[in-house]
């Protein structure tokens, strides 16, 4: 069916958009990080066709979902490649609206064609390299560059966790840096609010690394608080 | 499901009381919309201007397009047709469907049943539908717009999908899809039929894939059209009675919205529509409508219309006028389907970006199959992961109990990382491996967390235990643990929190927050 095999193989959507100066400025703007992390990156927004990579340790996750929050509650769509255990109720509380989530927790050996699907069509795309074994599954270069010109050309963010296996150096590099929780004591008292140092580093940034803390789940503890005691 | 459609060529025309034979035509926004056989020997064509259509033919008759007028002529036809057969769905005036399989029994054969269908109207009423039977109502339609004009058009059970192959593209009326279909040079229903279901999906997006099924002669089943398991029904009382069209719709106008709310909350669109109204003196009309490919709070305050035209304003001595005015509108869902999939056509104020994000997702589906994206719900439940609920996209939304407080629920925030196999660990104190007691009690302070991989962190602070008592009343999913938040720091001082479960003594790591 020579036919069938040529729509699976032409480029998905027609008509790419073809944006003005201006209009990218715009776009720039729909990708605007929350406060703690915009004053890291030139602009406080991530660009669009750009890789954002998200670095290893305690902390990755509560810095995916902050990275999230900020252009997914103004109405970008993210879709989350490889990451069976993210904890959705963890994203409600960190600001990432559910109705414009979708995940993709197990790609298998697909996930070039997904992730090329989702750069296609949903602006924020997380993606964490399967596993296959005990070994996780390699990026070749020609297909990295493939995926940073469709991202290019459609306007979104791929985010790499865990971005060492990529082959492409990201263009913003965040990495947690530090973690401290309060709230928990000998015996008593509960998780309440953790605050998360980030640093950053890249291309855009320039020579030294950049430095912020983020307190995560605070304000609605304090505004859970101040209902009670009202 | 085998159908007989039923079609009135130039309803409009028909409607409005005049011969098919005349030069008429019904012109909306000054463009022709509808022109009868006699002007169209003339040479006028639809889409022409009206001047232009006039001066083909000097004494053209021009009509104004009047849904009401045409809702409520055919509303004597419906009548006429329910003493035949005991069920059938108007799509819109001048169309609609008739499923065969009983009447065709009765009458002894679906030729007996098209020969006594167009004998309910006698050549000399100046009103004649042709019929066409097939396997879908899709296959019935374009049958019945090929049928003559005494005689109907059966297509043998098994052909639909050969019939409908020489049929151009456009019979399916989604001009993007024709034009797309064109550059890729397909041009019939047969070859866009020939095409593997799945490609369709992954290139075209869902709402071509129910074309597909269209032209391949079936009824669209991919999107999971079923009866509600539950009565989707919604009423409203109007006191005082309306006798008028114009009343009796306004009245009906919150109903709409909040019926399109209860489909919404459960993620479902309603593909077929049961309008019953009620009068005072408990006269009773009841009408079946089919919308393609759902039904919208405009479409469904339309068919209410179109129905309380029929039956207030009807002047054809075969319906019976109500003899008091509305007292009740009841709406229900006979159909309904999944909304994921019709999302694009449901919601008209979805953004650019989410129809795109909606084709992108149809088209991963494609590639992996419905079990390999989910959207996510928040539901009740103490574990963290018992309130998260993936739904299969495209699927329709389960209902799931409310996020409210529970008792025994862990305090926000919530980990960040849910392990799909929790991690075995040993949790020890000065004196040896820490356990909680049956009234739930720690025995010891706990200080050191071991993994299972000779990892060995220092617990700095700890919170806990919260008890669960989980189905105690069944013997077999009984379960009763405890859990724990611990905080654990490595030798570097790295903190790092997680959320334990410990049930018979040993501990797991359930979640953690990353």
């Amino acid at each position: 069916m020579a036919l069938a095999e040529l729509l699976a193989s032409t480029p998905s959507e027609p008509g790419v958009p073809i944006t003005s100066a201006r209009e990218s400025d715009r776009a720039h703007e729909e990708f605007r990080l929350i406060t703690e992390l915009a004053a890291l990156v030139p602009g406080g927004c991530l660009r669009p066709g750009s890789t954002v990579g998200i670095g290893g340790g305690p902390g990755q996750t509560s810095l995916l979902l902050q990275l999230l929050a900020g252009p997914m509650e103004q109405g970008r769509w993210g879709g989350v490649i490889g990451l069976p255990e993210l904890g959705a109720q963890a994203g409600v509380e960190q600001g990432v609206p559910l109705n414009h989530l979708a995940l993709i927790p197990d790609p298998g050996d697909r996930w070039l064609d997904v992730t090329a699907a989702l750069l296609d069509s949903v602006e924020l795309v997380v993606l964490r390299l399967p596993r296959s074994g005990s070994t996780r599954a390699r990026c070749r270069p020609s297909d990295a560059r493939r995926l940073l010109a469709r991202a290019r050309q459609r306007h979104s963010v791929l985010i790499l966790v865990d971005p060492h296996d990529w082959p492409e150096q990201p263009d913003l590099l965040f990495t947690p840096a530090a973690v401290r929780w309060y709230g928990i004591a000998d015996g008593y008292g509960a998780l309440r609010s953790q605050s998360l140092t980030v640093q950053v580093s890249g291309r855009r940034i320039g020579g030294r690394p950049r430095q912020a803390e983020l307190l995560v789940g605070a304000s609605e503890h304090l505004t859970d608080g101040i209902q009670r005691a009202g | 499901m085998r159908s007989a459609a039923l079609w009135f060529a130039h309803w409009p025309i028909t409607a409005a009381g005049l011969c098919l034979a005349d030069p008429v035509v019904v012109v909306e926004g000054g463009v022709v919309t509808v022109c009868s056989p006699g002007a169209y020997q003339h040479g006028v064509r639809i889409g022409q201007r009206r001047r232009e259509a006039k001066s083909h033919s000097p004494d053209l008759a021009v009509l104004a397009t009047d849904p009401y007028r045409d809702a409520q002529a055919f509303e004597a036809i419906v009548t006429t047709l329910l003493v035949a057969v005991p069920r059938l769905e108007v799509s819109e005036p001048g169309l609609c469907t008739v499923p065969v399989a009983g009447p065709s029994r009765y009458y002894g054969g679906e030729r007996e049943l098209t020969t006594h269908l167009l004998n309910l109207w006698p050549e000399s009423s100046g009103q004649t539908p042709r019929i066409g039977i097939a396997d879908s109502r899709f296959g019935a339609y374009c049958a019945a717009q090929t049928a003559r004009e005494r005689t109907g058009e059966i297509v043998p059970t098994g052909r639909t999908q050969e019939f409908l192959a020489p049929f151009p593209i456009s019979t399916l009326g989604i001009e993007e899809l024709t034009t797309l279909s064109r550059r890729l040079g397909i041009h019939t229903l047969g070859q866009f039929a020939a095409l593997p279901t799945r490609a369709v999906l992954s290139r075209f997006g869902s709402s071509a894939a129910l074309s597909h099924a269209l032209a391949r002669g079936i009824d669209p089943t991919p999107l999971a059209i079923h009866q509600p398991t539950q009565e989707l029904t919604l009423a409203v009382e109007l006191d005082p009675p309306a006798e008028r069209v114009d009343i009796a719709t306004f009245t009906a106008k919150p109903l709409v919205g909040e019926f399109m709310e209860l489909l919404t909350q459960r993620g479902l669109a309603c593909t077929q529509l049961r309008v019953d109204l009620h009068t005072e003196h408990a006269e009773e009309n009841t009408r079946q409508w089919r919308a393609s490919p759902v039904f919208d709070s405009e479409t469904i305050l339309e068919r209410i219309r179109w129905q309380l035209a029929g039956w207030l304003g009807s002047t054809d001595a075969d319906v019976a006028m109500p003899s008091a005015g509305i007292s009740l509108i009841r709406i229900t869902a006979d159909e309904v389907a999944g909304s994921a999939d019709l999302q694009v056509s449901l919601w008209g104020e979805m953004s650019a970006a989410d129809r795109r994000a909606v084709r992108g997702l149809d088209r991963v589906r494609g590639l992996l199959g419905s079990a390999g994206v989910f959207t996510v719900l928040l539901g009740g439940g103490r574990g963290p992961s018992d309130r998260v609920h993936y739904v299969p996209w495209g699927k329709p939304t389960p209902t799931i109990d409310p996020p409210m407080p529970w008792p025994g629920q862990i305090p926000a925030p919530s980990p960040a990382v849910l392990h799909s196999n929790p991690l075995p660990v040993d949790v020890f104190g000065a004196a040896g491996p820490v356990a909680v007691t049956a009234r739930g009690d720690v025995t010891e302070r706990p200080v050191r967390l071991e993994l299972g991989n000779g990892k060995v962190h220092t617990i700095t602070a700890w919170a806990g235990p919260w008890l669960t008592d989980e189905h105690w009343w069944e013997a077999d999913s009984h379960r009763r643990f405890a859990r724990f938040q611990l905080l654990t720091s490595d030798s570097n001082g790295s903190q790092q929190a997680h959320l334990c479960l410990v049930q018979r003594n040993s501990w797991l790591i359930e979640a953690t927050y990353d």
